[in-house]
């Protein structure tokens, strides 16, 4: 897209500021009853709404319990098969040694899981976004609500931005989204 | 007074900054903006201040030190330093057990206390992490260099290779290997995912472009949006989860390390949860002693409350009795049993040529402590430092009457030895001193000291209750 065509976009979506979770929370909930378009809130610290369930925990536990799996295998391989030691006459197959490094090893993997999953997940290393274009994201980490609505159409435009003023937005701005 | 000026830290305590004993555990003027604010300044701040310059300076001559000591450990390999038959073992064992115990405390604060959901924690999470990183940093180098040949460390780790030869899985040193590498790893990795909304805060706040790239580089892109806190907040989660058992199995294996071994003084089921417990008491002896500091010098009294202070010292108060009882239970487990060889080291122990370091031992983890009974001492801040200062230098005689006296009075008298450190054994030691101040120093300058995100749910919670 050239320069001269983007000047031309009519802007598609508003970001709007709030300052108490609450009052974002209530515009959020009227949006999603006008059916404006896609909403999505940003704020200081993590919503207080009920959570969906996710299945981080199931992969991380998995994950966790294969990489013990595969510690407790190769330590079994190396001590009974490929190089076994007779030391004070203990067996080759001593498995309860095997576990401190099985349990370690499993941590580890659990752990990596954790945070590749749930860094995949937030959209780590994604450094661009549309939104990052308004004034009012800057605030989003510091010490407001901010709401974006990709509008469906510039009625919805008009008619979130109506919204977002009666439930007591502090700043409104029309975006390119 | 403004932010980040150098503060006198142990001379102008007597002010209204002195922690109280009806103290919140944040300011109720704190809002979240004013909080975000005053966390988000000493990092922002475009001139260095003249302690931390001097600090610095001071730490990074004690790291050029450590690469002097390293080097010539190289060069001329571990006859350097004081060990010999029978004490093969000196102190880059007692050092690396000594530093891995205070890694501890961060783990314990931030995982554990994270489970428990304790909200006094928010506040000290993050130096508690940052203590972590560097003591887990400075312990990880032991093991390497007393390795004799430490530029075959790679032949510890299991890898397919032409001599068929694989590490001896049945050794609790190899254990130890596994388990420090896999606490060093998760420690850095909590620590790095528990900054990262607070690195996008500093990435919206900071105004230099440069420093607007180097904060938002190190946020990954994180802004704040309802899907990306739902993981995070999962994952975090998880992760405190997993560092709890983590920290606890790290410790008994260094345990098992000693425990594991024939040798008189060691051989005893006593030693991991012994080992844990002086983890504890170590970690939490250095949570306070640089929390007091921090607080004064970075203007954070706001957040580090005496409420803080009156937490952490019934906390060394409880790990210093845990640790009492494994003093007593040691003593106790030596002459109910029948070996004739412990007692007789036992004896030695408290009443022979070293009996001085096992006495301070006991004064300093255990008989001093127990001033932290009293409120008014666990709020004075020059007497807190005391007597953190007081643990851990108590937790390091410790580990020297654990190392030392037990290989030099072996089972045979003809076998008997002695141990000296060396100068190059002291140096080593200072050296990464400095090399944990160093780190702290440079972490405190460049990222927020006070975890911003989790503060301002206390903040909100608090403003909640209020309403």
């Amino acid at each position: 897209m050239s320069r001269e065509d983007k000047t031309l976009m009519a802007p598609n979506g508003l970001a709007a500021t709030f300052l108490s979770e609450e009052a974002s929370l209530a515009a959020l909930a009227r949006l999603d009853e006008a059916n404006v378009g896609d909403t999505q809130l940003f704020s200081p610290l993590a919503p207080e709404r009920t959570p969906r369930p996710t299945r981080l925990p199931a992969v991380a536990l998995a994950l966790g319990l294969l990489g013990a799996g595969v510690a407790f295998g190769l330590q079994t391989y190396a001590n009974v098969v490929a190089y076994p030691l007779d030391i004070g006459g203990r067996p080759p197959f001593s498995w309860p040694s095997f576990i401190p490094i099985a349990f370690e090893v499993g941590v580890l993997s659990a752990v990596l899981a954790t945070i590749i999953g749930a860094g995949a997940l937030c959209g780590f290393t994604r450094y661009y976004d549309p939104v990052d274009q308004t004034r009012a994201i800057r605030d989003a980490m510091i010490d407001r609500w901010v709401i974006v609505v990709r509008a469906v159409n510039s009625d919805a435009l008009a008619r979130s931005r109506d919204i977002m003023q009666d439930c007591d937005a502090r700043m409104i701005e029309e975006a390119e989204l | 007074m403004t932010l980040f000026q150098a503060r006198s830290t142990l001379g102008v305590f007597a002010d209204d900054r002195r922690p109280r004993a009806n103290d919140p555990i944040v300011a109720p003027k704190q809002t979240i903006s004013t909080m975000t604010t005053a966390i988000c300044a000493p990092p922002l701040r475009e001139k260095w201040p003249l302690w931390w310059k001097l600090s610095l300076a001071a730490a990074l001559l004690l790291v050029v030190i450590l690469v002097i000591a390293i080097g010539w450990l190289f060069y001329a390999g571990v006859g350097v330093w004081g060990i010999d038959w029978p004490v093969v073992w000196g102190f880059a064992i007692i050092n690396y057990v000594w530093w891995i115990a205070i890694a501890s405390g961060g783990t314990f604060i931030s995982a554990l206390f994270y489970l428990a959901e304790v909200e006094w924690r928010n506040a000290l999470n993050r130096i508690a992490e940052t203590i972590t990183i560097f003591a887990a940093a400075c312990a990880a180098l032991y093991p390497i260099l007393h390795l004799g040949r430490p530029w075959l460390f790679y032949w510890l780790f299991p890898y397919p290779n032409v001599m068929t030869v694989w590490p001896q899985f049945r050794s609790p040193l190899l254990w130890d290997f596994v388990a420090i590498l896999t606490y060093v790893v998760a420690s850095i990795l909590f620590w790095y995912f528990g900054l990262v909304p607070d690195l996008a805060t500093m990435r919206d706040k900071a105004v230099a472009p440069h420093k607007r790239r180097f904060y938002g580089v190190l946020a990954l892109g994180f802004r704040g949006s309802e899907n990306a806190w739902r993981y995070y907040h999962v994952g975090y989660g998880l992760l405190a989860a997993l560092m709890a058992p983590l920290v606890i199995s790290v410790h008994s294996i260094v345990g098992l390390d000693f425990a594991g071994a024939a040798t008189l003084g060691w051989h005893s089921t006593l030693f991991p949860p012994f080992f844990v417990f002086g983890a504890l008491l170590s970690g939490f002896a250095a949570v306070m002693l640089l929390a007091i500091p921090v607080r004064r010098l970075l203007g954070l009294e706001d957040f580090i409350t005496g409420r803080h202070f009156d937490i952490l010292g019934k906390l060394l108060l409880t790990s210093s009795l845990c640790v009492g009882y494994a003093y007593l239970m040691e003593a106790f487990t030596t002459f109910y049993g029948p070996d004739a060889a412990e007692k007789r080291l036992f004896v030695n122990k408290v009443t022979g040529e070293l009996a001085p370091i096992y006495w301070a031992t006991i004064l300093f983890n255990v008989l001093t402590p127990q001033l932290m009974w009293w409120r008014r001492i666990r709020l004075n801040e020059i007497l807190v430092v005391l007597v953190s200062l007081a643990v851990i230098v108590g937790m390091w005689c410790e580990r020297y009457v654990i190392v030392v006296m037990s290989l030099r009075r072996t089972h045979l008298p003809s076998a008997w030895g002695g141990y000296t450190p060396t100068l190059w054994d002291w140096l080593t030691l200072f050296g990464t001193i400095g090399l944990f101040i160093a780190g702290l120093l440079i972490a405190i300058r460049l990222l927020p000291t006070v975890s911003m995100f989790e503060m301002r749910e206390v903040i909100l919670r608090n403003a909640r209750r209020d309403r």
